[in-house]
């Protein structure tokens, strides 16, 4: 009873130091956890001036599939960072969910937020400045590299730590499909009339009408990047020398792409499904069950996850492979010599109104740990996997799981996977280094509609090729994404 | 019904023809889509992922349901769903019918603004008072709970306005003599109404149900307790999961279909029971008296 | 909109008597008006309080006049999504109205009861699911390798260019209508229906004595014995013209959202994802006047209220 007191006396004073601090130096002592043994009772018993209380968390896809795993996953976050963690998830609507428990006065400690949120968020004060935290943090300075941070930096300032790893979109082939047109994907040309070509010996080879070699989600201006990489053309708003915004696919340079891309319309190498689909179906027809398409562009995993379907269904490995190209080259003397899109950061942000700041830093470092990693991939010890030694077994549960927990590749830079990764994965990730994130734009939505909508103008023809572009710029400008 | 019409009283044979042209072909379109989810449901995930409609199987399994009730643990939101539900359309039921009770009094003073008071509440976008209404519930203690999902649209006004109309039916006579007996207002409500409009007690119920078994922004909202999410937000989820955008896998296509199968069973159940009833409870043009 | 007024009957006027007398009436009435009160009139106060803020998440809010609705009103494709909105939200309905009524109409010619019962069940379905499977649903039907494609294939003669459906604006609004219709018609058929079954027998009993064939009885006698559903539909579907988000949320593509996107998807995409409240509620407050100003209208037009007494 009284040593509960006494207790809760230091609790409350070490919250209240927190709060008054800031950030205290509760990264020091855990240094170590970068390169210590996946242990979960490691980090436990935290010294006085560790952190401690409870973090209260708004989560998206982070933590367990259900009731009883998400206590599980508490309760292993708990141990590990020596706090009380109380994780909230909200079914679906994440974003509109968010901001009314946030415009109600809810209180988190961290909430999870994608990029375009976290600028809204900034531009409205709701969250807390914790740059210095980072600084003073020896895990969040090393474990993560340094361009994640430039990534999410905003006027020089942090505001949020990583919930995963972003990867990026990589050019996708089907190897059979490939060598039964007589390819091999290794020595395609990585130019537009390399891949036009390529295109059209598949489509000599398969000329069924539900059969298209390329798809690509145009109406969502998504996947374009590996092609408009010939020109050296960055996907999204780029700031242009004179500080004005604008959309690099709208402007002159882009035409030799579009034009390209009406003529693999034209010439039926382009599903014309791409001017509706969405990601999903792009899936789809790329699975070992349809084959309607042979070429797209989509997340890293995904190449491990077509796989994956095959082979859970009995396909052998030989007849179905997905593998992956970094798309074209560009032009000589830019600054990479590809160029691929990186996912927009996913976040766990802190509140301006968070309670116990030191707490959320701990989590956010402990996402930054192999062992943290770990756990919010592979899942938890003894539900998920068995380990014996350093051998890891993935039980049932951890198999329908996926290695998904909210990070399936988390942010930590040396993060080794202890399950490794399905079949292509690896070599999609030997990509990662061509891939630039985006420029975080508030209205996103409306920048992808504009740009995909003129897009499908100019390759159905239904406009010139140079007045789409005109209007493409002149509708990004009027509806202010851009500035010129 | 009318079964006694003479038999002459029908249509000729090409219009008869017409007739069942038409409603096959109105038949056919409201059919096939969902004849689609059902095959798609049983359907291998590597089959059922394929792209386009699939009217017949190349495969039968029943994979599909057992993933949602193995990985998705469906039975815990489709209790939750049948319970809140249930409840919640008990109530309002009940509610609904003093409601309408309350709007076909004669003389009462105050009836045109209370009918108004309700009708306007039918207008109210949702975006408008999401945020308060979230609050409101925030201040009352109702978050994750199941009291707070039974609470919120517990009272609708078109089904006051459906209760109304069948207490119109009701011959007023029977009310005014009983009160000259001597009868009470609750007893004329409760043993001459409410065992005269059993149909459009069920209707209501029906409908009612349907709305909460379906209800998505509220729920949405009110829950972050796994243990208490309900059908239609964890179809919502697989649906329009872009959650986690860069991340890995989806829900496989026929565990979508089959949960969409899942959660539409209920409803087909209650209408096999409502719809003898409805069509004598939908009483919408009830004339005034 | 009247609240709580004193009621025009002339020369009844309100009395102590009249009031006491309906005591337990209004008792009735309390929980229900607790409950309006608490879930829809007072929400809608603080949404009407916040739609004249500057509210920022976590800060402060201060007032801003007119602002948020200046700025909403200001959004190039403001009226357009008005325009959107009347002409998919009246279209649709006209079209449920047109396709429940002829469903209703039809059925009631069907003696088999269990074909009946079957056709009925099936037409009803759509009404019960969300939009979330019905657009899903529809956009593989209309898909280039959809069945619709695939049927219109069968009919023509000669080469064949399947048709991107949902990438052509002309046909966008179309479309909207078409599935809104199709989603709803069951629902609006077993209304119809309902009426339909509640006519007086004899009336067509004594028409048919007369020689009245049976398609001048539909036209004569079961149409106009149902006018005063119809009236009650309209109004009620007058008041949800404005109010259809989740089907453009879900089938709305690039190509065809300026043909489609309407006041709600606006709200959500201006307001909701950008986490800005205040013109957000500013949005919905003028689809809900844009709701009174219409249903006001419609009850006018159609003579509601001469029909109703409330």
């Amino acid at each position: 009873m009284k040593l509960n007191r006494v207790l809760s006396g230091v609790l409350a004073g070490t919250m209240l130091f927190g709060v008054l601090t800031g950030c205290g130096g509760g990264s020091s002592s855990s240094g170590a956890a970068s390169n210590a043994p996946a242990n979960s009772g490691a980090s436990s018993a935290p010294a006085s001036s560790e952190p401690s209380g409870t973090v209260r968390m708004l989560a998206n896809v982070t933590g367990g599939k259900d009731e009883d795993e998400m206590k599980l996953f508490e309760q292993a976050l708990s141990e590990a960072t020596g706090l009380d963690i109380e994780i909230e998830k909200p079914a679906s609507d994440y974003d509109n969910v968010l901001m009314q428990k946030l415009q109600g006065g809810e209180e988190y400690d961290l909430i999870y937020i994608g990029a375009s949120q976290y600028m809204n968020l900034v531009d409205q004060g709701a969250l807390m400045d914790i740059t210095d935290c980072v600084k003073a943090s020896d895990i969040l300075s090393n474990n993560i590299d340094q361009q994640e941070w430039d990534d999410i930096t905003i006027d020089g300032k942090v505001y949020a730590g990583f919930n995963k790893k972003e990867l990026h979109r990589v050019v996708q082939l089907n190897k059979n499909d490939l060598e039964a047109a007589g390819i091999d994907y290794k020595s395609i040309e990585p130019t537009l009339d390399g891949y036009y070509k390529v295109f059209k010996a598949l489509r000599d080879a398969n000329p069924s009408t539900d059969y298209y070699p390329l798809n690509a989600v145009i109406s969502e201006a998504y996947d374009l990047q590996p092609w408009f990489a010939s020109v050296g053309l960055q996907n999204g708003v780029v700031v242009d020398t004179d500080g004005k915004t604008y959309a690099p696919y709208s402007t002159d340079e882009a035409a030799p792409v579009w034009t390209w891309l009406k003529k693999l319309y034209d010439e039926k190498l382009l599903d014309p499904a791409s001017f509706v689909d969405k990601t999903k179906d792009m899936r789809a027809k790329m699975e070992a069950s349809s084959k309607q398409t042979s070429v797209v562009v989509d997340w890293a995993m995904w190449t491990g996850l077509h796989n994956a379907h095959a082979t859970a269904d009995g396909v052998a490995d030989a007849d179905y492979e997905i593998v992956n190209l970094p798309g074209c080259k560009t032009p000589a003397g830019s600054e990479r010599d590809y160029m691929l899109v990186k996912g927009g950061a996913s976040l766990f942000a802190v509140p301006a109104n968070a309670k116990n700041v030191d707490g959320a830093i701990k989590v956010l470092e402990y996402f930054a740990t192999q062992e943290g990693g770990e756990l919010l991939s592979i899942g938890i010890e003894g539900h998920d996997y068995t380990k014996s030694g350093s051998t890891y077994t993935q039980t049932s549960v951890g198999a329908d799981h996926a290695n998904d927990h909210g990070a399936p590749v988390p942010v930590y830079k040396d993060f080794v996977a202890p399950l490794g990764y399905n079949r292509g994965v690896e070599e999609a990730l030997t990509y990662l280094q061509y891939a630039r994130i985006d420029k975080i734009i508030p209205d996103e939505s409306t920048y992808k509609t504009t740009v995909g909508k003129w897009g499908i103008e100019m390759i159905k023809g239904n406009v010139s090729i140079e007045d789409g572009l005109a209007s493409m710029r002149n509708e990004l400008v009027s509806l202010g994404i851009t500035e010129k | 019904m009318r079964k006694k019409n003479p038999l002459e009283n029908r249509m000729n044979l090409p219009q008869r023809a017409v007739c069942w042209l038409l409603l096959g072909f109105f038949f056919l379109i409201m059919f096939i889509p969902m004849w689609n989810v059902i095959v798609v449901s049983t359907s291998t995930v590597l089959d059922s992922s394929a792209s386009g409609i699939k009217l017949w199987w190349n495969s039968f399994s029943t994979e599909g349901y057992e993933y949602v009730f193995r990985v998705t643990k469906l039975a815990r939101p489709f209790l939750n769903s049948l319970y809140v539900s249930t409840v919640a359309t008990v109530i309002q039921v009940v509610l609904s019918a003093f409601a309408g009770y309350v709007l076909i009094q004669k003389e009462l003073p105050f009836k045109k603004g209370i009918t108004s008071f309700i009708m306007l509440t039918m207008m109210i976008p949702g975006d408008l008072t999401l945020i308060s209404v979230y609050q409101m519930n925030k201040q009352l203690h109702l978050l994750n709970t199941y009291t707070g999902l039974i609470v919120n649209g517990l009272i609708s006004g078109f089904s006051i306005l459906l209760m109304r109309n069948y207490f119109t039916s009701v011959p007023y006579s029977l009310a005014e003599s009983a009160r000259l007996d001597g009868a009470s207002e609750l007893r004329i409500f409760g043993q001459i109404y409410l065992p005269i409009s059993k149909p459009g007690l069920a209707t209501v119920f029906f409908l009612e149900f349907v709305g909460k078994w379906n209800s998505i922004m509220l729920p949405a909202t009110l829950i972050t307790d796994q243990d208490k999410f309900t059908m239609p937000l964890m179809l919502r989820a697989m649906i329009l999961n872009d959650a986690s955008q860069s991340g890995a896998a989806q829900t496989p296509n026929n565990a979508i279909m089959a949960t969409i199968v899942i959660s539409t069973v209920p409803l087909l159940i209650i209408y096999v029971f409502a719809q003898r009833f409805l069509l004598s409870g939908m009483t919408l043009g009830a004339s005034k008296e | 909109m009247s609240r709580v007024k004193a009621p025009k009957t002339p020369g009844e006027p309100v009395t102590w008597k009249k009031l006491k007398k309906n005591r337990f009436v209004y008792l009735m009435l309390l929980p229900i008006a607790a409950y309006f009160i608490v879930f829809s009139y007072y929400p809608l106060g603080l949404g009407l309080v916040n739609s004249v803020q500057d509210v920022k998440i976590l800060g402060n809010a201060t007032f801003c006049g007119l602002d948020n609705y200046i700025s909403v009103l200001k959004n190039p494709q403001y009226s357009q999504a008005f325009l959107n909105a009347l002409i998919v939200g009246v279209g649709t309905f006209a079209l449920q109205f047109v396709w429940g009524l002829a469903i209703a109409l039809l059925l009631n010619e069907v003696r088999s009861k269990v074909l009946k019962s079957v056709v009925q069940s099936v037409t009803y379905i759509p009404y019960l699911l969300s939009w979330s499977v019905v657009g899903g649903l529809w956009m593989m039907l209309f898909a280039p390798t959809g069945m619709v494609n695939g049927f219109l294939q069968a009919i023509s003669s000669g080469e064949f260019t399947p048709i991107v459906f949902m990438s052509e604006p002309k046909f966008a609004r179309a479309i909207m209508i078409f599935t809104g219709a199709w989603k709803g018609a069951g629902y609006y058929a077993v209304l119809f229906l309902a009426a339909i079954v509640g006519i007086d027998p004899s009336i067509y009993e004594s028409a048919s004595i007369d020689g009245a064939s049976r398609l001048r009885q539909i036209f004569q006698i079961t149409v106009p014995n149902i006018v005063p559903t119809m009236k009650v539909v309209t109004v009620l579907g007058a008041m949800g013209v404005l109010r259809n988000f989740d089907q453009i949320f879900i089938m709305g593509t690039s190509s065809i959202l300026d043909k489609v996107r309407n006041l709600l998807y606006l709200i959500y995409t201006q307001g909701i994802t950008q986490f800005k409240v205040g013109p957000a509620t500013a949005g919905a407050t003028l689809v809900l006047i844009g709701t009174l100003i219409i249903s006001a209208v419609v009850r006018k037009v159609i003579r509601y209220d001469d029909t109703y007494e409330d």
